[in-house]
């Protein structure tokens, strides 16, 4: 549902509303949106009917959304210049500024498509449709209704609701899409240096974009929340390279190359209470590790570590919620173990579901990251029914104390290298609290038959149609 | 069923933990109503309504599917909150498919965690139809949403429209059991790799290891049972073999020759000698009692003009001890004639506190040389029968049977529609004195105390198979509708019966 980002919109797009005065669907008696103001208005009141467009496929791929917009004050001279500002922003909105409106660069992709984010939401097309006056003469106000044809994308994102009082980012905490490639053949979220220099196919990359932009997080369990920016990045000497002359396009990591969570340093992302990764991806050479998911803590409890690896004709995937597959090596949970190369490392897109359980010191519970996992690729998918995640792709975590919770830091290995692998995209879902998921405390908060799950597997079949 | 349904399609199983609307339960709780919230409630809350039915009409029956228009109100509080349900409820109900499937490699799964009430025991939806909470939907799809603000109750609100396409058959109409054969994704096997121990959906000629009815058991105030809480009703019919990846008492789907009239490229469960399915779960399934049914079943009884055979289509297994009631046929040679015969087996009371079984023939027919010298019980024989406890010494119903073999034959008789039966109890029957425990049976010289010692093991080929838990009248519309759905498909509607 749009509301949020309607309400982000014009809150930080028109000066007079930035301290309040936005309300959805009614606006509270007495609505003194801050302290000092003696006045309850101007104010902005919006509304939505929300219809999906007529889609053959499974998934609807765009969903237009009727939005009315009703401006209220004390003059008509207030009434008049605020509705203007609103359809200065809003008509035929795109947001092709240089930052983002939104902190998220919009463009027009490959296909023609425009894309404008803000917040959950991808902005298609806003078309305005109506404009009428009114006089409430009862309360001695101007109002202005303003209606707006909005087409947006029906994706994921819109998963990034927020559930909860005060809470970080959730469920969906970070969506990165390597795939999304500008008209003009750049890339669409991945640029270099600071000046949102879009790269073309093999220039290096400093940052990668969060779709839905700056999130909020914690470092650790115990840690006031705080507004992350909204990009991986890394140093210069550590930039993975951009390739874009196959579809879909992709982050190339070799070595130590990596990008990592931001907040005016780097800081990592506790995972405390547990969290799903969706990883699109592909292990492209051999000889030893691949980190997908790196550490970049040294002599200490690190940021969980996940490998997909051939040495040899040998093949493993497995991970350490703690960052190092050696020190703490009883840590280290292996997923799959094979030798057969076509069908377990050659295919061009891997995909990998990996829900973790929490930490016990804060869920109560008596093992640290339980969890279950689901692989693929476009050689082999054998649709793994929900019994067979629960049965036999379940793992049992560790039952030791940790100094450090579980965190998330990136990808790529700040010390230890990667062979080389590809990344296509990542998701992060979080709980907004501990969750038993009405299980146990050890349970992982994402479980295989949740909503949320069975979304993202129709996102995913959807995009990467050799997943199928 | 259908309210039920959506209730499920909210907000699922409850606080059990792989509840597949665990989100949606995890934001309102129990707070969810039809029609019309509650007084006293709790908020978040969730009111769906159904309204404007269309039915998918045909020329002569009764319509195929039903499409409603479903409206789900989110109320809450917080604007924040109704737009966080409403994502989760327009998600999980747009184009909806249930990916419950618990099949693994150590056991058999269903489409839901639940083995006990509601939905309990519900078949993984495999294919395009979606089998929940009793209802076999088709389509369901997201059509607008509305948001709005309730001045009263100072509440957000938003109204999230749905279309949903529902299959109209017997079991909406308030059948107990039917089985689906045309299905493939109502039937597991086990599985040569085993893992999945068991598959599903099965080929033709596979075995038949699960068999799912595609709806629940009825709530009907016809059925008994030994507690509430014991009780399967709601809970999907399901019938297994008990050996499991033994696979020793299995029968076979197999598909009839394209032949018509008679044969019309049909699938049929393919019961050999010794073989039959429990219903699951079997003790609970026993102590489910009828006082008064309907059954309706297709079957054939393979070589039985040649030799006598004698098959249960319901009873029980040979190790089960439990008085049981049942329906059988059989053939009986003699002299030059073969008298083929469906028989009932009910219960009464043995006069020390316990039970009998205690059988009669409903209706038998003759074939000789000079007499229906064609009439098979090899080939597809429709019948019905309905009964009640008259009183407590008589059983009495009705009887309907079309033979393949002479599908134009009134077999009621000239000017008849349909034949009737009493069976006399030597001490007086159970009040609910009909249940059974399998389909087809292992048993073998069988004393049914008034249709003869028997086999009731041989050979059967079961097509459909319906129990209606009332005593329908013959020729009223519902029979008329029930009886059609199921003979449509072998063709034999059109057979002669008088006005």
């Amino acid at each position: 549902m749009i509301g949020k980002a309607i309400h982000n919109i014009l809150k930080e797009q028109i000066s007079d509303l930035a301290t309040g005065g936005i309300y959805p669907i009614i606006m509270p008696q007495n609505a003194k949106y801050s302290v000092s103001d003696s006045s309850s208005y101007p104010a902005v009141i919006y509304q939505q009917i929300t219809d999906y467009e007529t889609s053959k496929d499974k998934n609807p791929n765009m969903i237009k959304c009727d939005l009315s917009i009703q401006v209220i004050s004390k003059s008509y001279k207030t009434t008049n210049e605020i509705a203007s500002k609103i359809k200065d922003v809003m008509d035929n909105y795109k947001d092709f500024t240089r930052a983002g409106l939104s902190g998220v660069q919009g463009f027009t992709d490959n296909k023609g498509n425009n894309h404008s984010y803000i917040k959950n939401i991808d902005i298609s097309n806003v078309f305005f449709t109506n404009e009428e006056d009114d006089y409430y003469d009862d309360l001695f106000l101007f109002t202005r209704a303003i209606d707006y044809d909005i087409y947006y994308y029906y994706n994921i994102e819109q998963f990034d609701y927020n559930k909860g009082v005060s809470t970080i980012s959730n469920p969906l905490m970070l969506s990165l899409d390597c795939t999304q490639v500008k008209n003009n053949n750049t890339s669409a979220l991945i640029f270099s240096g600071t000046e949102f220099t879009s790269l073309e196919n093999t220039e290096l990359a400093n940052f990668i974009y969060n779709k839905t932009g700056k999130y909020y997080a914690k470092e650790t369990p115990t840690s006031s929340r705080a507004e992350y920016n909204g990009y991986l990045t890394t140093e210069d000497a550590n930039r993975p390279k951009y390739y874009n002359a196959t579809n879909p396009a992709y982050l190339q990591f070799e070595g130590t190359q990596y990008l990592r969570t931001y907040d005016s340093a780097y800081k990592n992302i506790s995972l405390s209470a547990g969290a799903l990764f969706i990883l699109v991806y592909r292990p492209y050479k051999d000889g030893g590790f691949n980190f997908l998911l790196g550490n970049h803590v040294t002599g200490a409890e690190g940021n969980i570590v996940l490998s997909h690896k051939k040495i040899g004709s040998n093949i493993t995937i497995e991970f350490n919620p703690c960052g190092d597959f050696a020190t703490y090596s009883s840590r280290n949970i292996t997923l799959k173990t094979s030798t057969d190369s076509a069908n377990d490392w050659d295919a061009d897109i891997h995909f990998i579901a990996l829900s973790l359980g929490g930490n016990k010191a804060q869920t109560g519970g008596s093992k640290n990251n339980s969890g279950w996992f689901e692989y693929f690729n476009s050689n082999k998918n054998s649709k793994l029914t929900t019994g067979q995640i629960l049965v036999d792709n379940s793992f049992t975590g560790n039952s030791d104390t940790y100094s450090n919770s579980l965190t998330f830091a990136g990808w790529g290995d700040g010390s230890n290298s990667s062979s080389g692998f590809r990344m296509y995209e990542m998701l992060l879902f979080v709980p907004d609290a501990n969750t038993t998921h009405n299980i146990n405390a050890d349970a992982a908060p994402f479980q295989p038959t949740d909503i949320i799950y069975k979304k993202i597997k129709d996102y995913i079949y959807n995009k990467y149609e050799s997943l199928k | 069923m259908v309210a039920q349904a959506i209730r499920y399609l909210l907000i699922g199983d409850g606080n059990e933990g792989n509840n597949p609307q665990y989100e949606i339960y995890d934001f309102v709780g129990d707070n969810v109503f039809p029609n019309v919230l509650a007084q006293n409630y709790g908020l978040p809350a969730i009111v769906y309504t159904i309204r404007n039915v269309e039915t998918s009409k045909i020329k002569s029956f009764r319509a195929l599917a039903n499409t409603i228009d479903v409206e789900i109100d989110i109320i809450a509080e917080t604007y924040a909150q109704v737009s966080q349900i409403s994502t989760l409820v327009a998600n999980n109900l747009h184009r909806y498919s249930n990916i419950y499937n618990s099949n693994s490699s150590s056991g058999i799964g269903y489409g839901t965690e639940k083995t006990s009430g509601y939905n309990g025991y519900g078949p993984a939806s495999t294919g395009p139809i979606q089998y929940v909470g009793g209802l076999q939907i088709l389509d369901l799809y997201f059509t607008d949403s509305t948001e709005s603000y309730d001045d009263i109750l100072e509440n957000y609100r938003n109204t999230l429209s749905f279309k949903m396409t529902y299959v109209n058959d017997a079991t909406i109409w308030g059948a107990d059991v039917m089985i689906k054969l045309n299905d493939l994704n109502l039937m597991a096997t086990t599985s040569a790799s085993g893992n999945l121990l068991f598959k599903q959906p099965i080929a033709i000629d596979d075995g038949v290891n699960y068999l799912w009815c595609p709806s629940i058991y009825s709530n009907s105030d016809n059925i008994n049972y030994i507690s509430e809480a014991l009780s399967v009703n709601t809970q999907y019919p399901l019938f297994y073999d008990t050996s499991l990846t033994s696979n020793s008492n299995r029968p076979i789907l197999r598909e009839s020759a394209l032949n018509p009239p008679k044969f019309n490229k049909l699938n049929y469960l393919e019961f050999a000698q010794n073989k039959y399915l429990v219903g699951t779960p079997s003790s609970l399934s026993f102590n489910r009692d009828y006082k008064e049914m309907t059954f309706f079943a297709v079957i054939t009884l393979p070589n039985s003009y040649a030799s006598e055979k004698g098959a249960s289509i319901l009873f029980k297994r040979s190790t089960a001890s439990t008085s049981s009631g049942g329906v059988g046929v059989k053939s009986q040679i003699i002299g030059s004639s073969v008298f083929f015969s469906f028989f009932l087996t009910a219960r009464e009371d043995d006069g020390a506190g316990g039970e009998n079984e205690k059988s009669s023939e409903l209706i038998t027919l003759e074939s000789s040389a000079s007499l229906n010298p064609d009439l098979r019980f090899s080939e597809p024989v429709f019948f019905a029968f309905s009964v009640s406890r008259e009183t407590t010494t008589k059983l009495s119903g009705e009887t309907d049977i079309i033979t393949a073999s002479y599908i134009n034959k009134n077999w009621s008789g000239d000017g008849q529609r349909f034949n009737v039966f009493e069976i006399v109890s030597s001490t007086t029957w159970s009040e609910y004195f009909f249940n059974f425990g399998s389909l087809h049976s292992d048993r073998t010289s069988y004393n049914t105390n008034g249709a003869g010692t028997i086999n009731l093991n041989d050979e059967l080929h079961l097509y459909d198979l319906v129990i209606y838990p009332e005593k329908l009248t013959f020729g009223s519309a519902k029979y008329n509708e029930i009886k059609n759905s199921i003979l449509e498909k072998h063709k034999m509607v059109n057979t002669f019966k008088s006005n």
